[in-house]
């Protein structure tokens, strides 16, 4: 599995004081998100502003740590490589060390407490039983600049807005070498030229553009040279943040169709967020769709555009217009009333049942967990209880 | 009363710098009546905010409409004995065209913080046109803006008409801007973007909004949009334009079964839909245009599957195809290939 993201949580402290500052509650921007996508495949992130998808790509790329949970890059822990050290040996104390020792009491034997582990991480428990608990943080801690490197190379993100994502002080060859300097890529300058004009013609610009600077380019010409400036290094994934948002329908279906085909051609995975259910739908292999921080429906593209499940999406779907005026039904009855409540102070129970029309009594005392309803389709919501596989 | 209140022939806006002329908006007509949403579709830069700014009179230095541009308004505001007659806006005095924007003329822009003032409160804003436009006493205004933020749908109108625009909600100040455009009853409402910095669920609460209010108020609506989903859902007729030109205008059954301009029919098989399932989408290669000194040729030439030698001589002039069908087109042809890609749409437009 390229990418595996486990109970993924991101809380931001809310500070109140002045000169002695005090944490008095937590907005909880991701909030317990589980994916996970291989080689080739695109998962969509879908849901409105607010709901976290964006915190969720910018924690799997380590501009933020997490606050728990953990994201796996080809089978290997990274959650801990951007951390201090003390934070690092923190984290690993709670999320492996203790977990393993409450293991090792409820099932007493070595070979028992393995097998109640998930595959991806066995190795890591097998370390620590063999070789105890100090060697275990030396042994995950070490070689960490390597890794953090590593880490940089193989995972990439292109910005929703080209404009502010570009500095308007270096020329688009610049800005495509500096990563392969950086990254012992190439040797000299000469190399570095050669490989900046084969992205270029990649991602069909021309030659001569390396001399630009961002403001000659258009809109749809920017996001090209953000697209080329991420698959420089050949990642293995590719986060795209709204790429396509700040551009025209006729420019927006050409980097689409780009993307595309860039992807078949490196075997990248990408982490496709938008609100575009259109966009979404038509590059992502699976999608989620996210409320409030948590995922409600997780399901293959097709089956959850053409099988929606869980009333949110019902709405969400319901919502977005369609270019067709013969389908212009009577939306009236899926119009959600209200707005997404504050992240800071959620509803208790399912978070959206302020607003939705199937609400039961259980609905408001608890979080609902996911109900699998067949092909892989999930669905955070107490009407599908009974359809429990 | 089916006489349209609005008649634009052949709008021309330009924008003189000093590197030459902008032709923003190059020929635009059409007829608007006070029943009709008039959904005007386009991309960046296609000119279809400046042809509407013209309409509104909002047309600063250095840009001007031309002289020979006719945007007929049918209005008693200016005769004396209180019949109403056609004004051509075009060549109304700055000053003198406030007695028509804001009263017969509504707005509703994109982003409504930055259309609200931050410093005054809702209350202000709303009384000051009321009061500026129909002359009321301050009290009898502040009754209506409440009436009015009440059929907008905002909770509790009588305590949140004095709270400021910054303790509103996106969707909440979109609503109160609505309310301030309606204020006057006009004869015509323009809407420039007004849902796209909302979200999807927030937009469709607006759009029903609209819907109902242009219906109880019989007023005109100009909805601008890059959106063409959000058009087939709004709009009974559909202007569709491109490098600051008309290409087509038809009703929207029209516009979506049978577009025969090759940029709208292009326009149409490049968009990804979420309700169907589509293999492959067919960007439009190259470029917007620029509408710096442009050429006497249609602007979409360069990206055209249909160009011929013709194309490249003469300036295409609007053309009618049947009743209520405009192309700016040379080769105009009827593409049954629809939206949908899988199944083509066969069945005739209308309603």
């Amino acid at each position: 599995m390229l990418l595996r993201v486990d109970n993924l949580k991101k809380y931001f402290p809310l500070k109140h004081g002045f000169i002695v500052e005090k944490t008095v509650g937590y907005l909880k921007a991701v909030d317990g998100v589980s994916f996970s996508l291989d080689r080739n495949q695109t998962f969509g992130l879908v849901g409105e502003s607010g709901c976290g998808k964006t915190t969720i790509g910018k924690t799997i790329l380590r501009i933020y740590d997490p606050s728990a949970g953990r994201v796996f890059l080809n089978d290997e822990d990274t959650s801990f490589y951007f951390m201090p050290k003390a934070q690092a040996v923190k984290f690993l104390k709670n999320e492996y060390v203790a977990r393993a020792k409450a293991n090792l009491e409820t099932y007493k034997s070595v070979e028992n407490a393995l097998d109640n582990v998930q595959d991806y991480e066995k190795k890591y428990f097998k370390f620590f039983y063999e070789k105890g608990e100090n060697a275990f943080y030396d042994h995950m801690l070490s070689g960490i600049r390597e890794k953090r490197m590593s880490f940089r190379r193989a995972v990439q993100i292109v910005f929703q807005d080209p404009t502010s994502s570009l500095n308007p002080r270096m020329t688009v060859g610049q800005m495509l070498s500096e990563p392969l300097m950086f990254h012992n890529v190439v040797r000299n300058r000469q190399e570095a030229s050669d490989l900046v004009q084969e992205i270029l013609h990649k991602v069909g610009l021309k030659g001569y553009h390396a001399d630009r600077y961002p403001h000659q380019f258009s809109g749809g010409q920017r996001q090209r040279v953000a697209v080329a400036r991420a698959i420089i290094l050949k990642p293995q994934l590719i986060i795209l943040d709204e790429p396509t948002s700040a551009l025209d329908v006729s420019v927006q279906a050409q980097i689409i169709q780009l993307l595309k085909d860039l992807q078949k051609e490196m075997n990248a995975g990408f982490l496709f967020i938008s609100h575009n259910l259109g966009v979404v739908r038509y590059i992502s292999d699976k999608v989620g769709i996210m409320y409030l921080g948590r995922m409600v429906e997780q399901a293959a593209s097709d089956d959850i555009f053409d099988r929606t499940m869980h009333p949110y999406s019902e709405a969400l779907l319901n919502s977005a217009p369609v270019p067709d005026p013969k389908k212009k039904r009577d939306r009236k009855q899926f119009i959600i009333k209200g707005q997404v409540p504050s992240p800071i102070n959620r509803p208790q129970g399912c978070f959206f049942n302020p607003r939705c029309k199937y609400v039961m009594p259980e609905c408001k005392s608890e979080y609902p967990g996911f109900y699998d309803i067949g092909m892989q389709h999930n669905v955070a919501c107490y009407k599908y209880k009974e359809k429990k596989v | 009363m089916n006489e349209p209140v609005l008649k634009v022939k052949d709008l021309k806006t330009f924008f003189k710098i000093p590197e030459g002329i902008v032709k923003a908006v190059n020929g635009v007509s059409f007829d608007l009546s006070t029943t009709e949403a008039l959904g005007v579709v386009g991309e960046t830069g296609s000119g279809k905010s400046v042809a509407m700014k013209s309409v509104m009179g909002m047309i600063r230095k250095p840009g001007y409409v031309v002289p020979s541009s006719q945007i007929l308004f049918r209005t008693n505001e200016f005769s004396k004995d209180g019949s109403y007659e056609y004004v051509n806006l075009a060549t109304l005095e700055y000053e003198t065209f406030t007695r028509i924007r804001g009263k017969h003329i509504g707005m509703v822009f994109q982003d409504p913080m930055a259309s609200l003032n931050p410093m005054y409160t809702v209350a202000d804003q709303m009384i000051e046109t009321i009061v500026f436009h129909q002359g009321v006493k301050i009290d009898e205004a502040r009754d209506k803006a409440i009436e009015l933020l009440n059929k907008v749908g905002i909770a509790n109108p009588k305590e949140r008409i004095d709270d400021y625009p910054f303790q509103f909600s996106g969707g909440q100040r979109q609503r109160i801007v609505i309310a301030i455009g309606l204020s006057c009853n006009p004869e015509i409402l323009v809407a420039d973007e007004p849902t796209t910095a909302l979200d999807v669920t927030i937009q469709a609460q607006i759009l029903e909004l609209m819907k109902d209010l242009q219906k109880e108020y019989k007023s005109g609506m100009i909805y601008i949009t890059h959106d063409l989903s959000v058009i087939s859902e709004i709009a009974d007729k559909v202007m569709v334009m491109y490098g600051g030109t008309q290409m087509e205008i038809a009703d929207v059954n029209t516009i979506f079964e049978n577009p025969m301009n090759p940029y709208t029919n292009a326009l149409l098989s490049c968009i990804p839909r979420h309700d169907i399932k589509k293999e492959k989408l067919e960007p439009i290669p190259g470029q917007p245009p620029i509408m710096l000194n442009p050429p006497e040729i249609c602007p979409f030439l360069p990206r055209c599957q249909r160009a011929t030698e013709r194309c490249r001589k003469e300036w295409p002039e609007l053309t009618s195809i049947s009743e209520n069908h405009m192309v700016r087109c040379f080769n105009p042809q009827v593409n049954k290939v629809s939206i949908s890609g899988a199944k083509a749409g066969g069945t005739e437009g209308g309603k």
